[in-house]
């Protein structure tokens, strides 16, 4: 479960990577763009790349120390200008700024995931996403439910127990809506740094079934009665609903995008993450960790750092269309405080005559004398990426590690309990990413709505989501550009 | 029309943003249909799971608390449910799970006995070895006779559990447990009652590990001995108790209803696993079986009423060293181990006051209710009679029913009920039924309304039964009553911290007098009757 949050997190700052990749790379497609490129006067601006000679002799002196890497675009320069006498803007002058700003885009031949906002420009996103928890692939990436269904072995069919002393399937059922936002600057054209956020409202129930077996010896058979053998065993009732009062605060992450290199077919960059710990963290006593209730962690909720390097390379033209993107990334987060969940003190009687009855009571320490706090470390993870593009459509294959977080408590028992639920512990999973792009500029909306779906094939000791969509935002707003992408601009 | 596609296309797409992200978690369960929750709880009941019955049953009264196939099933799954409490209750207070091992691991482990002077130890003979295999052993212990261990590991690690304690061990024990105070006639044994009754009290796996901590005054120490019967009290407390009254509700509410209805079903059995016992009900079901579950769950109700009373932290393993489950026992042996048995509960320095009622304040109403309800119990099953002597329905594949041998659907004086089918049998004449109902409604009045009761009614019962060798039994109960009368309401109505001990130290009292007559006429013979 843990893995599995930080997956969504490491992949909300993703998507708004990707999402500029794709509103960028997406002006290209878009009506106006092809009416730009339509315009004899664009053409040669808007592609220099196809006439190498040209750009050669464009800017040989401008920036000797590139060496071969494509220059940023010339400080105002004026093919991009629209030209207000030919032709007329609906809204006016915003019209004619948002055609200003899509030319001036297709100009800088955008590609790749290694991409950074030009200066002076902010990216604002918001995100969707829908997803339905579906299964989980257990230590043999096996499909196994959510949360395995507790099983105890009949302790009166021996030697090799027949049936179970009980089954206990957790129930979990519910719903989540989440949003993602972001913010993103261009410090430089080669440097963007930006926040990502999440938030959530969660509506999570919990109704357990209870399926007895040999444990009718005790006179348990229902969901009521087995509860009660439970308290007597120190565990308190499970809460059985968790609803988010508001929304639920998700991980925060601040990050950086540098653009170290970058030439016609090929660019690199890496970014640097701050992980702060923002995120609704489940209430000790209601949290599903503990089998406790339903509530969730809607993120790590600890300090962290992550660290990503991605390379971008695409074939020469023609077939520039296409691009190619390789990467890695990972995350490490530090140890955190929490506080503890409040267990019963177990009857020392219930809990002799249930093990002289040869019932198996791991799952059962005495947890009673826990201290007030524990400490977590959330765990560490690391994922690789490779993926292609073609325009506005790209697939990528990700496939990312979780080590294991640590529980550091005075209660030996408490890691027993969690390994037993099994929401926590190593694991890895992959997963193919489809995202496409829309641009919003023929509504005059300077920005991208971008669909994306993720399926997951294969992993171990992780959850499964299905129907996993997201939808996303982005819009570019220019806080203070420089004169070179200003309309009108100039040296 | 390129920008009209591209135009419509972003349009959807903004529509959907506005239905928001939803993340959804686990599949919300089909609502089970009636046909289906009374299809399941039949199938459970028919394969023994009383439990999981239950549950389909309740979950169909909750969609229709009137549906009489849901009342039938969910009175018969409290049935199985009180017969599977029974089954556990037993299970603690008679051991655990004994090893069947194939012949020829028997045939090793008699070698191995006879190799190690060991049949003693295990209660047999080297004539009887290989019938009285595997000597009630657990499969851990059994294996140290065939895997090769030495004949010390099989005697102090193998029988440990089994093996009485020495007579040598007996008497430091016993010594040390008066030097620590516990010995404290007459609510425990004396020092010699301690010695003499020590190794059918304790196991060596008992003394061995109290011998070690001689001088600790250590005889609570829970690592020596076995305290889990008071978990067993509690969870009854908690859970056990709260069940069986749900049966009168349910069998309440079908008989209160106009209906002739019948349920039915193919197999159904009471069962015990430990000792095996098996009652076959299958077949159809009537307001006759109403009143037998009520019973049942009255009889069982009654019994943790009083259980979750007294103080149960008791010797409950030294029932396994008076009774020799291996060999059929004469009717001395059994009253000789009874009254061990019965001794050492009452009076073991370990576990002293054995049956007092707490000093709780709902001790003594509950002792009341706990009579009361066995004066329902009694009531119940005298219901189940008369409706048996007025039943004039088809007899053939009734779960309980006379034997209509003509076949006139009545019960005439010729013919006879089987109450009871299976391992054990119990077959009642028409006159024995009408006697056992008298005597049950007679108790009922006791328990409920403290009348009692002509002594009459049970030496009258008594003697329409064969007992055969016993026979003396029934002028005996008659002399323990002169003045004609039985009245057991004051146990219930008026109890003392000490009521239920001094009624057991009583019956002890009563059995040795039995044993005596037992052995003057030499009945040695256990007694099928």
């Amino acid at each position: 479960m843990t893995y599995a949050r930080t997956c969504w997190s490491g992949t909300a700052s993703r998507v708004v990577l990707f999402s500029i990749i794709i509103t960028l790379a997406m002006l290209l497609w878009s009506p106006a763009g092809v009416r730009a490129q339509d315009r004899p006067e664009d053409q040669g601006l808007k592609q220099p790349a196809a006439e190498p000679e040209n750009q050669a002799l464009k800017q040989p002196a401008a920036e000797p120390e590139d060496q071969g890497q494509k220059p940023p675009p010339a400080d105002g320069d004026q093919g991009s200008q629209p030209d207000a006498a030919q032709e007329h803007y609906l809204f006016g002058e915003y019209g004619r700024w948002v055609q200003f700003m899509q030319n001036k885009l297709l100009e800088m031949d955008l590609w790749g995931s290694t991409l950074t906002i030009p200066e002076g420009f902010g990216v604002v996103m918001f995100g969707w996403g829908t997803m339905r928890a579906f299964k989980r692939f257990d230590q043999n990436r096996k499909l196994i439910d959510i949360i395995p269904v507790l099983k105890i072995p009949d302790p009166f069919s021996k030697p090799t127990p027949i049936g179970d002393f009980f089954k206990f399937d957790f129930g979990i059922s519910g719903k989540m809506a989440g949003y993602a936002g972001g913010v993103m600057y261009g410090v430089t054209d080669r440097l963007t740094v930006g926040v990502n956020t999440m938030f959530a409202t969660v509506e999570i129930k919990m109704d357990p079934i209870f399926d007895p077996g040999s444990c009718e010896k005790l006179g348990v058979a229902t969901l009521d009665e087995f509860l009660t053998l439970l308290n007597q065993l120190g565990r308190p009732t499970p809460k059985r609903e968790y609803k988010s009062d508001g929304v639920d605060w998700g991980d925060t992450d601040v990050n950086a995008t540098y653009n170290y290199f970058r030439n016609k077919w090929f660019s690199g960059g890496f970014t640097g993450r701050v992980y702060l710990p923002t995120a609704h963290i489940a209430k000790p006593d209601q949290s599903i960790i503990f089998g406790l209730g339903p509530d969730l962690d809607i993120g790590t909720g600890a300090w962290g750092a992550g660290f990503s390097k991605m390379v971008d390379f695409r074939p020469p033209k023609p077939a520039d269309i296409v691009s190619f993107s390789l990467g890695g990334e990972g995350a490490y987060f530090f140890q955190t405080k929490r506080k503890s969940p409040h267990f019963l003190q177990p009857n020392r009687d219930v809990w002799d005559y249930m093990s002289a009855q040869g019932v198996q009571l791991d799952f059962f320490p005495d947890l009673s004398d826990m201290d007030r706090y524990y400490y977590y470390t959330p765990p560490p993870w690391v994922a690789a990426s490779a993926g292609f593009g073609i325009g506005p459509v790209s697939v990528t294959y990700r496939h990312g590690w979780g080590f294991e977080g640590k529980y550091e408590t005075n209660s030996p028992g408490f890691k027993k309990v969690i390994d037993s639920i099994g929401l926590v512990g190593t694991g890895d999973d992959g997963k193919l990413v489809f995202a496409a792009g829309v641009p919003l500029t023929p509504l005059y909306i300077p920005g991208l709505a971008q669909l994306r779906f993720e399926y997951q094939t294969d992993g171990r000791n992780t959850l499964v989501f299905r129907d996993r969509y997201q939808i996303g935002a982005g819009f570019v707003i220019p806080i203070n550009p420089p004169a070179r992408y200003r309309m009108g601009g100039g040296k | 029309m390129k920008r009209l596609i591209s135009t419509a296309l972003t349009l959807l797409l903004l529509c959907s943003l506005t239905l928001g992200l939803t993340f959804c978690m686990g599949e919300d369960p089909a609502e089970p249909s009636m046909a289906y929750l009374l299809r399941q709880g039949k199938f459970w009941l028919t394969k023994g799971q009383g439990s999981k019955a239950y549950n389909y049953f309740y979950e169909a009264l909750q969609k229709d608390s009137d549906n009489i196939e849901g009342l039938y099933g969910i009175v018969l799954a409290l049935d199985s449910r009180v017969f599977s409490n029974i089954d556990g209750t037993i299970d603690i207070l008679s051991g655990v799970y004994v090893y069947n091992p194939p012949k020829y691991e028997c045939e090793q482990a008699c070698a191995r006995l006879k190799e190690c002077h060991l049949f003693e130890q295990v209660w047999t003979t080297e004539e009887n070895c290989m019938s009285d295999c595997p000597f009630a052993l657990q499969p851990f212990m059994f294996e140290t006779m065939i895997d090769g261990s030495t004949c010390y590991t099989i005697r102090d690690v193998g029988l440990e559990w089994i093996t009485p304690t020495s007579p040598e061990n007996c008497e430091a024990m016993c010594k040390d447990l008066d030097l620590c105070g516990l010995i404290q006639p007459p609510v425990t044994f004396d020092v010699e009652g301690c010695i003499s009754h020590c190794p059918q009290a304790y196991v060596e796996r008992h003394s061995k590990c109290y011998l070690q901590h001689l001088g600790q005054c250590n005889g609570f120490d829970r690592t020596c001995f076995e305290h889990v019967t008071v978990g067993l009290q509690l969870l009854f407390e908690n859970i056990g108790i709260k069940f069986p009254p749900l049966t009168t509700k349910y069998a309440q509410k079908i008989i209160s209803m106009p209906t002739d209805y019948e349920y039915f079903l193919i197999t159904y059995n009471w069962t015990l696993a430990q000792p095996p016992f098996k009652i076959q009900l299958d077949g159809r079901y009537d307001h006759g079986f109403l009143y037998l579950s009520q019973a049942l769950a009255d009889a069982w109700e009654g019994l943790l009423l009083l259980a979750t009373t007294v103080q149960l932290e008791m010797n409950f393993p030294s029932f396994d060293l008076h009774f020799n489950y291996g060999n059929p026992q004469g009717a001395e042996e059994i009253i000789e181990a009874l009254i061990g048995t019965l001794e050492t509960l009452l009076y073991d320095p370990i576990f002293p006051m054995g049956f007092q009622i707490k000093d709780e304040p709902f001790a003594v109403p509950q002792i009341k209710e706990g009579g009361r309800t066995w004066g329902r119990m009694f009531d119940s099953f005298a219901s189940l009679i008369d409706f048996m002597l007025a039943d004039h329905d088809r007899q053939l594949g009734k779960a309980i029913g006379y034997n209509d041998d003509n076949e006139n659907f009545n019960w005439d004086a010729d013919e006879t009920a089987t109450l009871l089918r299976g391992s054990t049998e119990l077959t009642v004449t028409r006159p024995q039924a009408i006697a056992l109902r008298d005597l049950s409604y007679a108790m009922g009045q006791n328990l409920l309304n403290r009348v009692p009761f002509p002594i009459g009614l049970l030496t009258e019962l008594l003697d329409s039964f064969n007992l055969g060798d016993l026979d003396f039994l029934v002028e005996l109960v008659a002399a323990w009553f002169p003045d004609g009368t039985i009245d057991a309401s004051p146990l219930f109505y008026e109890p003392q911290p000490n009521s239920f001990r001094d009624f057991l130290a009583m019956l002890v009292d009563k059995l040795y007098i039995v044993l005596e007559l037992v052995q003057e006429l030499g009945i040695t013979a256990a007694q099928d009757n």
